[in-house]
């Protein structure tokens, strides 16, 4: 068994070291200011599956050196989930955001949307961790309570409590994944595009959206039609807009 | 008719010379403009004709009378002129106008050309064009004129059978016979040629009256709206009737065309809506192209195509322009694509024309310009490219050949710390050691692991529920603590039995008896002590225990009860009965 483990973490080490030297590759287009190879470079990096804050970063700044400030404004967004990145994505953000001619509206955010937005940003695994440590300790109260303090309530009420816990912290993980698989974020990278209201280029235009707009993706309800997201904008407006006006991030 | 000769400049009598001078200071080049103009193109035989030369200009001292050729069929009323002067000024240039009219005499049926009339100014000779007069006899006045209309409108056109984007004249001709006299006219707004790009050509001018014979009718036409017509789709298009309110009256029996067309005031006056007939036009489609492109020039043009600079730096933007221009349809002609390589950005692309209506033609110029912005070093061309103009007068596209262009773009002489500074909060991108991730997206609780792991805690609890309560019954109900721990006293007092048979035969009778009874009043909640066999073995056949059975039992709790009394007793002999005694136990916990 150790054994499996000890050459797992070899092959593990030695692809990402190939990893790091196409990244390095990489960011010697990107020295010599030749942003599209580099990009074209990042891009072939990107497509084996390795992730890092560095690499969604290079990516953002290419984008920006080369005017795209819809994709630029993705891959900042990406970076801003890696600790290394975070503080550098943020200010490129600002920046891309300035640039970019025309602002979305947001709609303001009620207390409880700030709930559920954490709620995802924690992720599935950490509330599936969390749900586990209330279940045994949900466990220990009741034997406490059984064998130990059998007379006494508050030692009842916390295992209630614990309980309670337990079905709270479980709910939002099966939330956390629902919605991690049902939604997924996207930013327009074409200059303009219409939102429909049916993904058809005939339908009714409902809005129209700009470079750097920030989608919700819903992928479900997506499937009804091939080449269209569904979508909300920030503004709470839902409608359907053309896959290749928008990039995943 | 009118035939107009267009020349420079002309002829003046000494008396016009000499207010010439009076007028005009200078004696530097002249800007002059001559012309010939009849009264009408076609006339009967022995009807008079007017023939009118103009010089008009801003600059000149010295002009000679007119030189009047000699013409075949006609005949000169007399060689003086009538003369006529009007002066003008206009954004500050002053324009001397001088009018000679002369009247001839047709004498001959036939087609003559009156030569072109001379003039000089300040030592140069100046011509105008020679003019077509048609003379008809009038034994062929149709008999019945009285039966054609006094007065009708006309749509007439260049060409009926253009290509598509060639240009064609269309002209709007009242024709009114010489009892009439138009004072006035308006033509109605609105009218649309479909199918069809039009420009109003103006001059400016008013219209002048000619004559025509119609069907042996003899009219007076003037030429009131002049289109310039350009088709944008081939197939069988129709010029849509144009419309007219004229006001006329019978006219006076004065010749003069001009006080015929604006004639004063007076009676018998009335106001007439004309329209004119619908016309078709039969536009053809343009001949295959291939391996060029095509932006809908049809006309004379010329096309170049150049680059704002050949040496540029990464990020900087250039303009590709390409300017057409002369004469055809320049407002139908679109932006021309071009390939750029796949490194260059394309920004929206401009256009601006200058479009000129001059006579009976519409040229000008556009320019098309891409602006684009080279995103990477290196050395690029754009390759040359076939641009196809459709000649109408040929029949086929000329294609002119835009060579390439060459552009060198160089990498930006600031460092590449100096382009990030230009990102506020200066953003700078990693470019050493980072840590990577390879993300797999498992959910963790549709791990069978730890679903079976979350789940244990909740299956011990109803277990641990379940001895919770078990403890606290045992605590709190003797006899069902009495029943539960009767087995588990009866096996203690077996092995106790067993133990002590060595040293104490009579003892371990005595155990194998409190093991049966004791397990026997445990279970069935009777006192262990003070009470009779009979009751134990009575309860035991309630419970259904076979008679061997009981008897056996009987038999053994009489001997246990009696031995203590025997004298000797083997171990031989207790081992069967412990036997005996196990089996009757494990019969009697079937019953109870």
């Amino acid at each position: 068994m150790n054994f499996l483990i000890v050459i797992a973490l070899f092959f593990q080490i030695i692809s990402s070291t190939e990893a790091q030297l196409s990244f390095d590759k990489a960011n010697q287009f990107l020295k010599e200011q030749d942003y599209i190879h580099a990009l074209n470079a990042y891009h072939q990096l990107k497509e084996t599956g390795w992730k890092s804050g560095p690499l969604a970063l290079n990516m953002a700044l290419a984008y920006t050196q080369l005017d795209s400030l819809g994709k630029a404004k993705a891959y900042f967004l990406q970076a801003t989930d890696f600790e290394q990145t975070q503080s550098e994505a943020k200010k490129g953000l600002d920046y891309v955001s300035k640039k970019l001619p025309q602002k979305a509206a947001y709609l303001p955010k009620l207390p409880w949307d700030y709930v559920l937005e954490n709620t995802i940003k924690l992720g599935t695994e950490a509330w599936s961790w969390l749900t586990m440590i209330a279940a045994y300790l949900s466990l220990m109260v009741i034997i406490i309570y059984w064998f130990v303090y059998r007379e006494n309530k508050w030692v009842l009420r916390s295992f209630f409590a614990s309980l309670f816990l337990t079905a709270l912290l479980a709910s939002a993980a099966i939330y956390t994944d629902y919605v991690s698989y049902r939604y997924g974020k996207a930013v327009m990278i074409s200059e303009q595009s219409e939102l429909k209201k049916s993904g058809s280029s005939e339908a009714d235009v409902i809005s129209l959206t700009f470079e750097g707009y920030e989608f919700t993706v819903d992928f479900i309800t997506s499937k009804q039609n091939e080449n269209w997201y569904y979508v909300r904008m920030s503004n709470g407006i839902y409608g359907w807009i053309p896959k290749s006006d928008v990039l995943l991030f | 008719m009118r035939r107009i000769g267009n020349h420079n400049l002309g002829v003046l009598s000494q008396i016009f010379t000499i207010l010439f001078f009076l007028l005009v200071h200078t004696a530097q080049a002249q800007q002059v403009e001559f012309s010939a103009t009849i009264s009408d193109a076609v006339v009967f035989q022995g009807e008079r004709i007017t023939l009118t030369v103009t010089v008009s200009g801003s600059k000149f001292k010295k002009i000679t009378n007119p030189e009047l050729p000699e013409v075949s069929g006609l005949r000169y009323l007399s060689t003086t002129p009538s003369t006529s002067t009007s002066f003008s000024f206009v954004n500050g240039v002053a324009t001397s106008s001088y009018g000679y009219s002369y009247y001839l005499l047709t004498e001959k049926e036939g087609e003559f050309t009156i030569p072109p009339v001379s003039i000089t100014v300040d030592g140069k000779s100046y011509q105008t064009n020679p003019i077509k007069v048609v003379v008809r006899s009038r034994s062929a006045q149709s008999s019945n004129s009285e039966e054609s209309p006094d007065i009708f409108l006309r749509m007439e056109v260049t060409n009926k059978n253009p290509y598509v984007g060639e240009q064609v004249i269309a002209t709007v001709v009242i024709y009114f016979k010489n009892t009439l006299e138009i004072l006035s006219y308006q033509p109605t707004a609105g009218w649309k040629a479909e199918g069809f790009w039009k420009e109003e050509l103006n001059d400016g001018k008013q219209p002048t009256v000619t004559s025509d014979i119609i069907n042996g009718v003899s009219y007076r036409k003037a030429e009131l709206v002049k289109y310039a017509l350009f088709a944008t789709k081939s197939g069988k298009l129709t010029l849509s009737p144009f419309s007219v309110v004229t006001t006329v009256r019978v006219a006076s029996r004065r010749r003069d065309p001009f006080s015929s067309f604006f004639g004063g005031y007076g009676t018998n006056q009335k106001n007439i809506d004309l329209d004119s007939d619908p016309l078709d036009i039969d536009v053809k489609s343009l001949p295959e192209l291939k391996d060029a492109i095509y932006t809908g020039a049809v006309g004379s043009f010329k096309v170049s195509r150049s680059i704002s600079k050949n040496d540029a730096i990464a990020g900087e933007s250039i303009e590709v322009s390409t300017k057409i221009q002369g004469t055809g349809n320049i407002a139908l002609v679109t932006q021309p694509e071009y390939e750029y390589p796949g490194t260059f950005e394309k920004y929206n692309p401009q256009q601006t024309s200058d479009i000129n209506r001059r006579g009976d033609v519409v040229q000008g110029s556009k320019t098309f310009s891409d602006i684009i912005i080279p995103r990477t070093p290196g050395n690029y061309e754009l390759a040359a490219v076939n641009y196809a103009i459709f000649n109408p007068k040929s029949k086929k596209f000329e294609i002119v050949r835009l060579s390439e262009l060459k552009l060198n773009v160089k990498r930006d002489p600031r460092s590449f710390s100096t382009t990030y500074q230009q990102i506020p909060f200066e953003v700078q991108p990693v470019l050493g050691q980072t840590l990577w991730v390879h993300p797999k997206y498992e959910v963790l609780f549709r791990e069978t692991w730890f679903i079976a792991l979350l789940v244990i805690p909740f299956l011990l609890m109803p277990g641990l529920w379940y001895y919770r309560s078990y403890l606290d019954r045992m605590e709190g109900d003797v006899q069902f603590a009495r029943s539960n721990k009767a087995s588990r006293k009866a096996d203690m007092r077996f092995k106790e039995a067993q133990k002590v048979v060595q040293t104490d035969i009579k003892n371990s009778y005595g155990l194998l008896y409190k093991a049966l009874i004791g397990y026997v009043a445990d279970r069935l909640h009777i006192p262990e002590t003070g009470e009779n066999e009979e009751i134990y073995i009575n309860k035991l056949i309630e419970h259904g225990m076979s008679p061997e059975d009981i008897t056996q039992l009987s038999s053994l709790l009489r001997k246990c009860s009696t031995i203590r009394f025997a004298p000797i007793t083997s171990v031989q002999d207790f081992e069967k009965d412990f036997d005996i005694a196990q089996t009757l136990y494990r019969s009697i916990r079937r019953c109870i």
